[in-house]
């Protein structure tokens, strides 16, 4: 777009303050995961520590059981990323290459899940879970991953059957002329081109998982199965004064997926806003 | 015969993803709907099927209807608006060749790769009335010795969940109207340039108009989003103080999962959705169609 230089400065001047509003929390969070506990409390705030304690990260994990957090995120986000694939991946084939009555609205359907929100449904699910067995001991690894699931599937597959209706027809029916089922001709052919695409999904799907809090914080049963965001807040006020503490795990909680949603940052802002943009 | 080939091909393909929404979204939905007009037990199973006691509890409810749904209703516009007016500067100025574009859009994106409720804890200690760097700043500034209780006071708290809502909502809207920006083309704003048109005359005759379909998809997500919006409110304030901070949805999550009163909780579900339906029906009606015949 072309402008004047004025109108770049306006828009400079003012986008500044904003940066400054978006990036103070972390900011903050990083200064305080970085304090010692008398700091921590003091009654004035100072951005750098006076006596920074990187041990705080490593004392965080005697404090609470952070490791065994850590390991219940990943069992639940590597799960819903792993059944997403495995739904996801058919159905867009399915949707993106082949003819069959009721195509439309199928894909129409998939999409409409996106509108609802899973705090509607949690009452549901709540009480079916519950008759199933489900939120029981390590079961509830089990229900967590196949609400995630559910709600990371819409995106996914509307994701992938982007780009394989960008791959030529040509391509897959050679191999299809060559005697590949259809199977392979996905797995061999159409999957290998479309690995930005399979990536950006399974990203997308951990992250979801791993951000969740509404399932978590109704389906988990015991402490030794809480995920990050239902242990995280529960230590607000419980450790007393020790925000250091806290900012150190919310730190170290974030620190995994923000780096994953920078390396498929392109592809999936491209995904999501080319939803609002036809 | 291929055609037939392909439909049993797609019905083994979609079967799975089938499976999964079935069980986790579109059965749910039925038995919210069936459970609202059911007498419901306390662990949350339908008995006697046709009552409308549900509906009348709730309607009943002083709270609920003096309180939770003004409040909703205020969250929802406030924070909707809000974001809008921020996010479309935003795009703006995005949309411009600044110095480090690229890190100001990855910065504007921070938030959205961050866990809401990981914001909200950040927030919560940040706001502490005695160890929170806001007032630790306040003091230390000298701009007030006595700053307030912010999550303690109902219309501070209010406003403080707003301002995070908004904060949480930039990101994304940012991002839809920057795509949406990018998508005119720039030969309009040559010929406005030529023709003289000021930087506001362009604003108001070209990309506003031809923004018009984007913003509107902006603002019903946004209004989607934010209506059912529950890990800020729960984590900051858990619908406090006095429950001035309430919306439907952690009032519906209070009533149903901590207090076991699954029928009304399974009224305000389908209270939500009747709204949410409204909106939705919005949404596809405006874009999704064609996106749809688009694939």
């Amino acid at each position: 777009m072309i402008s004047s230089r004025g109108q770049r400065t306006f828009f400079f001047v003012g986008l500044l303050p904003l940066i400054v509003i978006i990036l103070l929390p972390y900011a903050m969070m990083l200064s305080g995961a970085l304090k010692s506990p008398a700091e921590i409390v003091a009654p004035e705030f100072r951005f750098i520590p006076e006596s920074p304690q990187p041990g705080n990260f490593v004392e965080v994990f005697r404090a609470m059981p952070l490791g065994r957090f850590f390991l219940n995120s990943t069992i639940i986000a590597v799960g819903t990323m792993l059944v997403v694939l495995a739904c996801a991946i058919p159905a867009a084939y399915a949707l993106g290459r082949l003819r069959f009555p009721g195509r439309r609205a199928i894909l129409f359907a998939i999409l409409t899940t996106q509108m609802f929100s899973p705090i509607v449904l949690i009452i549901a699910l709540f009480s079916q879970f519950t008759g199933y067995g489900l939120l029981e001991g390590w079961r509830c690894y089990l229900a967590l991953i196949i609400a995630n699931s559910a709600w990371a599937l819409a995106f996914g597959t509307w994701l992938l059957t982007g780009y394989f209706a960008t791959v030529p027809r040509e391509v897959e029916e050679a191999a299809l002329i060559d005697g590949c089922s259809r199977w392979q001709a996905l797995t061999r052919v159409l999957l290998p081109i479309c690995r930005p695409g399979v990536v950006t999904t399974m990203i997308f799907a951990f992250i979801t998982a791993w951000n969740e809090f509404v399932f978590a914080l109704t389906f988990v049963p015991g402490d030794q199965f809480r995920p990050l965001t239902v242990a995280i807040p529960s230590f607000i006020g419980q450790y007393g004064a020790q925000w250091q503490l806290l900012m150190a795990a919310a730190l170290l909680a974030t620190i995994p997926v923000v780096v994953m949603f920078l390396l498929v940052e392109r592809h999936l802002v491209r995904g999501l806003s080319a939803g609002a943009i036809k | 015969m291929k055609q037939r080939r392909d439909a049993l091909v797609a019905l083994a393909f979609l079967a799975p993803a089938a499976l999964l929404l079935t069980g986790v979204v579109f059965y749910p939905i039925l038995q919210t709907f069936y459970a609202s007009v059911c007498e419901v037990d306390r662990k949350g199973n339908p008995g006697a099927f046709g009552t409308l006691k549900n509906f009348h509890d709730l309607a009943a409810s002083d709270v609920f209807t003096r309180e939770i749904v003004p409040q909703t209703l205020v969250w929802t516009a406030v924070v909707v608006v809000g974001t809008m007016l921020i996010s479309m500067f935003v795009a703006l100025a995005l949309n411009e060749r600044l110095p480090g574009r690229r890190l100001l859009r990855a910065i504007v994106l921070l938030p959205w790769a961050t866990s809401l409720v990981i914001t909200a804890a950040i927030y919560t200690w940040m706001l502490h009335p005695t160890q929170g760097p806001v007032n630790g700043l306040l003091r230390a500034w000298h701009i007030t010795d006595t700053p307030p209780a912010w999550l303690a006071r109902p219309e501070l708290a209010f406003a403080s969940v707003i301002a995070v809502g908004i904060w949480v909502s930039i990101p994304f809207t940012s991002t839809v109207l920057l795509a949406g920006l990018q998508a005119i083309p720039d030969d309009l704003y040559e010929a406005a340039l030529i023709d003289g048109a000021s930087a506001w005359q362009r604003f108001r005759a070209i990309t506003l108009p031809l923004l018009r379909p984007v913003l509107l998809v902006a603002v019903v997500l946004n209004v989607i989003y934010v209506f059912n919006s529950f890990p800020i409110i729960w984590v900051m304030t858990e619908g406090g103080p006095a429950n001035q901070t309430h919306i439907i949805v952690t009032w519906m999550y209070k009533i149903a999962i901590r207090e076991r009163e699954f029928g009304q909780g399974y009224a305000m579900a389908v209270i939500t959705f009747a709204f949410l339906l409204v909106f939705a029906v919005v949404y596809s009606w405006l874009f999704g169609r064609e996106e749809v015949d688009r694939l």
